[in-house]
């Protein structure tokens, strides 16, 4: 299910252990026996689409939800039954929720009057706080007079100030612009890296977990599909549809010929041609039970897929030719994409390189070279997850 | 240039100042006249049933007669008893209701309207028939063996307040459910995740947040409790006199309206300071 031992956080020693955490809200199955270690200062990003129970694991990880069964530890000891005040977990809530009724720096300032830390430390903390998120002389404004950017930088000023061993961000930078959204993915990340506090990050959005995190888990109804480095998640997505939801990728269908455990490599018939694919998260012992020509899905980045610009001579040694008809063409942001129809499967294509430059249109005819090793096995959806009727887009 | 963009009317503001000209003109004639008429007979001497124009402050000073300021001062008390368990009642059931799940709130709030739709004095008669002598109360509390002989309340000042406390209730409840059930549910999750135990968040995030609506329903309270002469009358038994009940008897028994009318000005002054002092003390709170 989930492999984490090809997991490498840069700190080895774990902070927050979750074990078989289990969670159904009548009927509805929110979290099945879902187990995970984070690493100190590590930067975790659960990502997952809206409804797979990440908000679920994050109130259970915060206190605010109980879980059925299972165990939370944090730093040796267990937390599954411990009040929310009793942890040293804060969260940054998706609504900021600042009190309206204090100044910025009295909601700053609250964690610290809870354990009566006396006035003068509370002052210098604040001021340090509000320096880390560059809010300095905001100290004296009602969060009613802060933008959501600045209210942001509050919220996470008041639940770092107290040192939490785990911070714990709920979807933070959802209601931002695009243009804030990305400063502030920065701006957390060096928040993060100075302070050496350990997050557990929740989005939906894979362009932030991917720039922000040290491993990724790919959460799918109540469970972690995958748990990795966010090159690992891009570069060996662990099924199709992991595949899909963090970067662009197609899908090809290909039948296998044979597998070289050595070099972690398979090869595959693709369109009459043999083509060698990396195993990536496939499961190898799986994968040699297979018979020769059992029907394999291979995930293909968009930037592996090179348009030839003149018609190539396929070498066999470099690569395999996949011809077809463009059908549509994008411009988008400096990236360019080509959608094509492929002659011998009829499936679409999408290739992405960078340049605004296209030359090409709907109708034309057009070759792609594909690298050897450049693309990669994938489990199918289906055959990953370990129940088998797993409904799509579990309720939260 | 901003100024001046302002300060320009459109049409749309002409045609709604007309449009309010009736609502005015209504203002004028049924609340400010008799408010100007009442101040001025409140300066005027009495001449048996009527008044005289001839101008004298005797009717104020008359009001700090030993007599009457001790009515002055029991209205006082009563109100403030009776505003006091109010609250310690109403606030609670309605930041309690503002929290039930789903249609529950808005149960409890019809709840506390249905009774409105009765007649205030028919519901007053009815409590007669719960406090009296060997009424339900005693009954019940007699056969529940919790006190051996009736307590006989009606008639006396705890029936004043429980029909005061009765009356104002669902004021308090109303508005304090009102502005509990916009409470953001987050803020308190934050509270408790910041490490405030539950008492701790009761008095650093609901109870600041829910004041607006504690601090109406005191003044929608304390107001009306200096002047419910009738429940006084009729669950007192008029041994209990309100600031009200003197305005009263002095109005439609004594006839002595220039007085009638001093006590009236006294009461308004009296309310509004308090009205004052708790408003004032809100736009300092909350932003």
């Amino acid at each position: 299910m989930t492999d984490t031992k090809t997991a490498t956080p840069k700190i080895h020693t774990p902070i927050l252990c979750v074990e078989n955490l289990y969670k159904a809200f009548g009927d509805t199955e929110v979290l099945r026996d879902l187990s995970f270690t984070v690493a100190s200062g590590e930067f975790l990003t659960i990502l997952g689409a809206s409804g797979c129970g990440k908000t679920t694991l994050l109130r259970i990880l915060c206190g605010l939800e109980t879980a059925d069964s299972g165990h939370i530890r944090l730093d040796g000891k267990d937390i599954t039954d411990a009040a929310p005040e009793k942890r040293p977990v804060n969260t940054v809530f998706q609504s900021y929720a600042l009190f309206p009724h204090m100044t910025v720096f009295d909601n700053i300032a609250y964690p610290l009057r809870l354990r009566k830390i006396p006035k003068a430390e509370r002052t210098v903390r604040v001021r340090e706080m509000l320096e880390l998120v560059q809010m300095s002389g905001y100290e004296k404004r009602y969060p009613a007079e802060l933008s959501g950017g600045q209210k942001q930088r509050i919220a996470i000023a008041r639940a770092l100030v107290g040192t939490p061993k785990v911070l714990l961000l709920d979807e933070p930078l959802g209601a931002l612009d695009f243009h804030l959204r990305r400063r502030m993915q920065t701006e957390l990340k060096r928040i993060q890296k100075s302070l050496g506090i350990t997050f557990v990050y929740i989005t939906h959005d894979q362009e932030e977990a991917l720039n922000m995190s040290d491993r990724i888990a790919i959460m799918q109804g109540g469970h972690f599909v995958q748990l990795d480095t966010p090159s690992v998640i891009y570069n060996s997505p662990a099924n199709t549809d992991t595949a899909r939801f963090v970067g662009e990728s197609n899908l090809l269908p290909a039948s296998l010929l044979s597998v070289c455990e050595e070099k972690n490599t398979a090869l595959v018939a693709l369109s009459g041609q043999r083509l060698s694919v990396r195993i990536g998260s496939y499961p190898i012992t799986r994968l040699k039970q297979l018979p020769k020509d059992t029907p394999v899905t291979l995930s293909i980045r968009g930037e592996t897929l090179q348009i030839a610009d003149a018609i190539p001579v396929p070498s066999p040694e470099n690569g395999i030719c996949l011809c077809g008809t463009v059908t549509e063409t994008a411009l988008t942001g400096g990236i360019q994409r080509t959608t094509f129809t492929e002659d011998s499967t009829g499936i679409s294509l999408t290739t992405a390189r960078y340049g605004m430059a296209s030359t090409l249109s709907a109708g034309q005819r057009i070759s792609c070279i594909l690298n050897h090793d450049a693309a990669v096995l994938c489990l199918n959806a289906k055959q990953n997850i370990p129940s088998p009727d797993i409904q799509e887009g579990m309720p939260k | 240039m901003k100024n001046r963009k302002n300060h320009r009317r459109s049409p749309k503001t002409v045609a709604a100042t007309f449009a309010l000209l009736p609502f005015y003109l209504f203002v004028l004639i049924f609340v400010l006249g008799p408010l100007i008429y009442m101040l001025a007979l409140s300066f005027m001497t009495r001449d048996g049933w009527d008044a005289i124009g001839t101008f004298t402050l005797d009717n104020y000073v008359r009001i700090f007669d030993p007599v009457y300021i001790h009515t002055v001062i029991e209205s006082l008390k009563l109100a403030c008893i009776s505003t006091a368990l109010v609250i310690l009642i109403g606030y609670p059931f309605g930041l309690c209701c503002a929290f039930l799940p789903g249609k529950w709130p808005s149960f409890f709030r019809w709840g506390q309207m249905l009774p409105y739709f009765v007649n205030s004095l028919l519901r007053l008669v009815g409590w007669i028939i719960i406090l009296r002598a060997n009424g339900l109360l005693d009954m019940l509390l007699m056969k529940l063996g919790i006190t051996e002989e009736p307590l006989r309340l009606l008639y006396t000042y705890p029936a004043v307040i429980i029909g005061m406390v009765y009356v104002l209730l669902p004021l308090m409840f109303l508005s304090v459910q009102q502005v509990a059930l916009q409470l953001d549910h987050t803020l308190i999750e934050a509270s408790r995740d910041l490490g405030a135990g539950p008492v701790r968040t009761f008095f650093s995030v609901i109870l600041p947040l829910t004041l607006p609506g504690l601090k109406t329903g005191i003044l929608l309270s304390f107001i009306p409790s200096m002047g419910l002469f009738f429940i006084a009358a009729i669950l007192g038994g008029n041994k209990v006199v309100l600031l009200g009940s003197l305005i009263e008897e002095q109005l439609l028994r004594a006839h002595n309206l220039p007085f009638a009318a001093a006590l009236s000005v006294f009461m308004m002054l009296l309310t509004g300071l308090v009205s004052f002092l708790l408003l004032e003390h809100k736009r300092k709170g909350l932003k």
